[in-house]
């Protein structure tokens, strides 16, 4: 037996590798190592007061800081009580959409297109003057704005809080946003054309994992109450750890999920898949860069939500932010990060300080499924630098973010 | 023109830090006309063996990333820590607060450690470096000023004026006279008070200023009714200074 390492993972988000063990020349198993420290974050949060959690967990990781951030602000919202305005929730859903908008693009132009292109990075091609990677920059450059526009600041909002949000952006400002929505939606279907070309990529097998996201009721969501799986179960955001069986792994720094030994898939595709796919859509290319099409078509419906926002929120005056009062209580909060499911729980005491913590984030679902697929789709692979090279772009293809994927950091105490 | 060669490293933290130098988007390609950018994990493939200047993100963890480290210091003309938690462990510290079966069995269930790993410090507890680029995230305009200082073969300044200054010249409110305890007075500026602008308070993500004037502060923490150890609890999230030390909490 022979043991081949892709290490380290290049253009993904966070450190980690690969292990595929060959014998005989073939494929026998496949392992998705997490090399990021362990960070303990829900360790550090104990005996913290509430308010203090949103700005300190979206410290997690920075490209789904504003996921992050929501999600503890609604885990904690609904362990208190709170009832935030309707403003604020549209407020807070357009920062949601603008990291989703800039994540997605980061992901498929600066990430995945140099593979599209044969090319070491992104560079290369925005030197050239490719006119796809640098309107792809441009489009994450905007998604960055809608984020400070809605939440502040780019990464580690400031404007998300327990309770609501803590300003309103101006009309002129909404304005401004609405006119350049309008511009991206009329251009982004040749930016997304790439990557729903048939022939972009190797034929592949079917795409590993049942599918999981947030229930949308057949719409195209980012948030919600409940849990939905592909084999037609349901559950409610408090039931998670039903569905998703997180284990720690010895010898990665990170926590897996598996439903009764089967693997999970969360993500663009799984979100795509669950809500109704309406006449956009053309056929998402074989295997799991299907998943990077999704993001494609996540792009427009991401763009096409904010538009509505914007032209919503030009219309309201209502309150920012509901008061709370410190108390005991447990809430949960199942959410769509760009790259999956997040999971944020929150038990508190009587002074409102948090008693215990549980966050489980979509790399650690995946985890099982990119390990699965690797084994399905290298089985006939017999050349060691193909074999290396296609490992590398099935795992960017699920746009893994190793640096969340761990929540965790390890102390030595006297 | 003889070409700086730069690169950019992260050892533990989030990597907001790196993806704020890739938010600069198109001033980042402008940048790349007067730069040799050698190495950049999250962008690129390559593996640099000199730099001139090598900018590291994060807090030393691992025994591994002491090693990453020391490796990076030998191959760097200058080493730059980039961000709260490599210029002064950062929210990484906060872990310090804890005994660490507990912190282990809150995340992972069991309360026997899973890997070898030491407490987190910043940078300067390992290698000597030649500077830092504060904050929690940096700020994207101030990085680049910095690197245009480095490059041009200047030393390394960052504002000696505290987090209120900034917020007195904006105009903006004082957050002790809305009700909430700020550390806007001892911070080191040059973020232009974006979280007090945001409606938010100052927490401090860059560091104590130099020679923060802590008379004048309890003065204001005793004028507006705030105990000292209420302000501590609080906003006890980045400790203040660089500091090394295995048993110093974030205080």
């Amino acid at each position: 037996m022979r043991r081949l390492e892709v290490a380290p993972l290049t253009r993904v988000e966070g450190h980690g590798r690969v292990e595929l063990e060959v014998i005989e020349d073939r494929l026998a198993a496949a392992r998705v190592l997490i090399n990021e420290s362990p960070r303990l974050f829900e360790g550090m949060v104990l005996g913290r007061d509430a308010a203090e959690i949103p700005s300190l967990v979206c410290r997690i990781c920075a490209i789904c800081s504003t996921v992050h951030r929501l999600a503890a602000c609604q885990a904690l919202e609904q362990a208190l009580g709170v009832i935030i305005p309707p403003r604020a929730a549209l407020i807070r859903e357009l920062a949601l959409l603008g990291g989703h908008i800039e994540s997605h693009a980061l992901h498929l132009y600066c990430l995945v297109y140099p593979d599209l292109v044969d090319a070491d990075s992104v560079l290369q091609p925005l030197q050239q003057g490719d006119p796809l990677a640098k309107d792809g920059l441009a489009l994450k450059a905007f998604g960055n704005r809608l984020q400070t526009v809605a939440g502040g600041r780019r990464i580690h909002p400031i404007n998300l809080e327990i309770g609501g949000v803590l300003h309103a952006p101006a009309d002129d400002e909404l304005a401004a946003l609405q006119d350049e929505l309008e511009g991206w939606l009329k251009r982004i279907e040749p930016l997304i054309e790439p990557f729903f070309r048939e022939d972009a990529w190797p034929d592949a097998g079917p795409v590993a994992g049942l599918r999981i996201a947030v229930d949308g009721n057949g719409e195209f969501t980012l948030t919600g109450d409940n849990l939905v799986c592909s084999d037609s179960s349901m559950v409610n955001a408090s039931g998670y750890r039903d569905l998703l069986q997180e284990t720690a792994l010895p010898d990665t720094n990170a926590k897996q999920s598996r439903k009764g030994g089967t693997s999970l898939l969360t993500g663009a595709l799984a979100r795509c898949e669950f809500a109704s796919p309406g006449d956009k859509t053309t056929p998402f290319p074989p295997g799991i860069h299907a998943n990077n099409a999704a993001q494609g078509l996540e792009l427009v419906w991401s763009l096409e939500r904010a538009h509505d926002i914007c032209r919503q929120l030009r219309a309201e005056t209502g309150d920012l932010c509901s008061p709370f009062r410190a108390g005991p209580g447990s809430g949960t909060c199942v959410i769509e990060a760009p790259r999956g499911i997040l999971v944020h729980h929150y038990e508190l005491d009587d002074m409102g300080r948090v008693g215990a913590a549980d966050i489980i984030t979509p790399t650690a679902i995946n985890s099982t499924a990119m390990e699965e697929q690797l084994l399905a789709d290298l089985a006939d692979e017999t050349d060691e630098p193909t074999m290396r090279q296609t490992a590398a772009r099935i795992i960017r293809a699920y746009d893994p973010c190793i640096s969340c994927s761990v929540h965790v950091l390890r102390v030595d105490r006297p | 023109m003889n070409r700086k060669r730069v690169g950019f490293f992260d050892l533990t933290g989030c990597e907001g830090c790196q993806l704020t130098v890739l938010n600069l988007e198109e001033q980042l390609l402008d940048l790349l006309e007067v730069i040799d950018l050698v190495e950049f994990r999250e962008l690129m493939q390559d593996q640099a063996e000199r730099l001139d200047i090598a900018f590291v993100e994060g807090s030393v963890v691992k025994p591994a990333e002491e090693e990453r480290l020391r490796a990076i210091r030998a191959k760097s003309e200058r080493l730059i820590a980039l961000g709260a938690c490599a210029a002064t462990g950062g929210i990484n510290r906060l872990a310090t607060l804890h005994a660490p079966d507990h912190l282990w069995s809150s995340s992972f269930g069991r309360s026997e450690p899973l890997w070898e790993m030491g407490t987190p410090r910043p940078l300067a507890a390992v290698v000597p470096i030649d500077g830092e680029v504060p904050g929690c995230p940096i700020d994207g305009r101030e990085f680049v000023s910095i690197l245009q200082g480095l490059l041009m073969g200047q030393e390394l300044e960052i504002p000696t004026f505290p987090v209120c200054a900034e917020c007195k010249l904006a105009e903006l409110p004082c957050s002790f006279e809305q009700g909430a305890p700020c550390l806007g007075p001892l911070t080191r500026s040059g973020c232009g008070a974006v979280c007090i602008r945001g409606g938010d308070v100052c927490r401090g993500c860059r560091g104590e200023v130099d020679n923060p004037r802590s008379g004048p502060y309890h003065r204001i923490l005793e004028e507006h009714g705030w105990q000292v150890e209420q302000v501590l609890a609080e906003l006890r999230i980045y400790p203040h200074q660089a500091d090394g030390d295995d048993d110093a909490a974030a205080d």
